[in-house]
């Protein structure tokens, strides 16, 4: 597997080099890492008919990724959980990925008794820490769960050729070296981390996990304090640091990249940063989980970012070499505007146990010459401006907030859980507003919210709660969403 | 004379529940109570300098001690403010 090859061969061309260093003094070198990943591969078991599953139950850190490298070389799969999830999705998360083993302290979870949980791997070194030989069968690297609209997190499944694909585009592309210091902003559940881990670990940077509060309260003061070169997280992470007045040269100075995914790109945000920062390079770059991160870039300049501004977004970019980015409306591709199909190695596998979801999504893209090729349908609508793709909207009820996606259909189905009566929740003006079909006088808000935070991460809890009876409903007698859009939109600035 | 807990707490009231109200002390942790976010905590802060007209000093504040509970951010914002 290339990436695993590019990260021994980095470890043994660097070996004392810091590969990671960790809030206060705690740092690890290439060497150590190596060693770790080795040491926690040999504790991990081979199974002849199918992949070893690892579960990765971690903070942000040195451990966790040396789990990472660990798992890949044992040729298992791995899925790493964000811990920031409540109790019971994280147990959700567990029961369907059902793994042989987990790493991590994982007290709250309840873990069966088949279960391996590594405290902490072997301190002795194992004998060999050669590259071992994964039969080609093992195609799995990880699983990543996001939102479902079912209430149940969907595991996508990325293969190592998907992860070899991207890992090689960031070499590429990004260029890092043994000289760059690299942001780890996203929790590990979060597959923005992957380019963070493997795009440094694997060419010799130096990676720096943003895990104290006051470092992710104002994460300027964590790029200055560390001199870092490369910066990656959600765009909104530069609402937050202009809130604290620290997109300036003083806090910036040090970068040379900004590379921003999973959620709009706003010319606010180039326009705060390029004032800061003249000489920086900001890398837009769109894709969802199930394309391994991502699959397009831009590369925007001072000079050159208006050029790719339309309809008050900045533009997706530009499919990366060897994927493919296709428009299609109403069955036929579309060169103007459609639905946005993604074709390539970068592809999941599919959906975790789930054929019968995965098939809905995961199908052939029919071409005018009779060829097809199997796509991802991403249900985002996108539409050309000049030479340039935009997000326009999406086809179903999924949002992202603060770059996670979001099912509007699983916070409904949560709060059916607690109140047992239809509801139906939108997203207006970056709020989450739930129209509960419930007679007023039962509708405790209090008890809902705290009920709801068992089930539910906070960024997915609503900031508005209605009772509303009864509900607007279509001729075919379903929850007309449409008229609570209108509704919620009615109201104004709250 | 700015009462700057009054203030904070004023802010507080509209986001949270009553169970939050409760338990709110001085060692409460806003974030890891899951009062609220990262994102939440900068706008409890914004708010605070519109409803003041006090200017927050980030830099001062991301190295003093406590700043994510309610006691430690009321004393950081009393001396870390003008």
């Amino acid at each position: 597997m290339l990436t695993i090859k590019k990260f021994l061969s980095i470890a043994d061309l660097i070996p004392e080099h810091l590969a990671v260093v960790e809030s206060g003094t705690r740092s690890t070198d290439y060497s150590s890492l190596r060693s770790l990943a080795f040491r926690i591969a040999a504790s991990i078991p081979q199974l002849q008919d199918r992949q070893t599953r690892v579960l990765i139950h971690l903070e942000q850190s040195a451990y966790a990724y040396a789990a990472m490298f660990g798992a890949l070389l044992a040729g298992a799969v791995y899925c790493p959980v964000n811990l920031g999830l409540p109790t019971a999705k994280r147990q959700s998360i567990l029961e369907l990925f059902s793994p042989d083993i987990v790493i991590g302290g994982a007290e709250c979870l309840k873990i069966g008794s088949q279960k391996h949980l590594i405290e902490s791997p072997e301190t002795e070194p194992t004998s060999s820490e050669e590259l071992p030989d994964v039969p080609s069968w093992k195609k799995s690297a990880y699983v990543i769960f996001t939102s479902g609209s079912t209430g149940d997190p969907k595991g996508v499944e990325i293969s190592r050729n998907a992860l070899d694909h991207y890992v090689a585009w960031i070499g590429e592309f990004v260029a890092p070296t043994h000289m760059d210091r690299w942001s780890q902003h996203p929790s590990i559940g979060f597959d923005l981390s992957v380019m963070d881990i493997f795009g440094s670990l694997c060419y010799g940077a130096t990676l720096y996990p943003v895990t104290q509060n006051t470092d992710r309260l104002m994460p300027s003061g964590f790029i200055k304090k560390h001199r870092l070169t490369i910066w990656n997280s959600v765009p909104s992470v530069v609402d937050q640091m202009s809130a604290t007045r620290q997109v300036s040269h003083e806090y910036l100075t040090s970068l040379r990249l900004m590379s921003f995914c999973g959620e709009p790109l706003f010319p606010h945000h180039l326009e705060s940063i390029f004032n800061a920062h003249p000489d920086l390079v900001v890398h837009q770059t769109y894709g969802p989980t199930e394309a391994t991160v991502s699959m397009t870039l831009l590369a925007l300049r001072k000079d050159n970012w208006r050029n790719h501004v339309a309809d008050r977004t900045v533009s997706l970019g530009h499919a990366i070499p060897g994927m493919g980015l296709w428009l299609v409306k109403d069955g036929q591709l579309n060169t103007i505007e459609g639905e946005i199909v993604l074709t390539g190695p970068q592809l999941a596998t599919g959906y975790w146990r789930d054929p019968a979801r995965s098939e809905l999504v995961f199908r052939d893209i029919l071409f005018p010459n009779g060829t097809s090729q199997p796509a991802y349908w991403t249900g985002d609508w996108g539409k050309m401006f000049g030479n340039d793709l935009y997000f326009q909207a999406r086809t179903d009820r999924q949002v992202k907030i603060h770059g996670y996606r979001l099912e509007l259909d699983e916070i409904d189905a949560a709060l059916r859980s607690v109140l047992r009566c239809p509801s139906v929740t939108v997203f207006v003006r970056e709020r989450l507003m739930s129209y509960i079909e419930v007679e007023p006088s039962l509708l405790n808000v209090s008890s809902l919210i705290l009920k709801l935070r068992e089930i539910l991460p906070l960024y997915a809890i609503p900031t508005y709660f209605q009772a509303l009876v009864p509900l607007p409903r279509t001729s075919s007698d379903k929850i007309d969403v449409q008229a609570i859009n209108q509704i919620a939109r009615s109201l104004g600035s709250l | 004379m700015i009462d700057h807990r009054m203030v904070l707490l004023q802010i507080l009231e509209s986001i949270l529940d009553r169970n939050d109200k409760e338990k709110l002390n001085d060692n409460t942790d806003l974030l890891i109570s899951g009062i609220m976010d990262s994102f939440g905590w900068i706008n409890l802060l914004q708010e605070f300098e519109t409803k003041t007209g006090l200017v927050i000093d980030f830099e001062a504040l991301s190295v003093a001690a406590d700043i994510t509970t309610f006691g430690g951010l009321v004393a950081a914002l009393k001396k870390h403010t003008s």
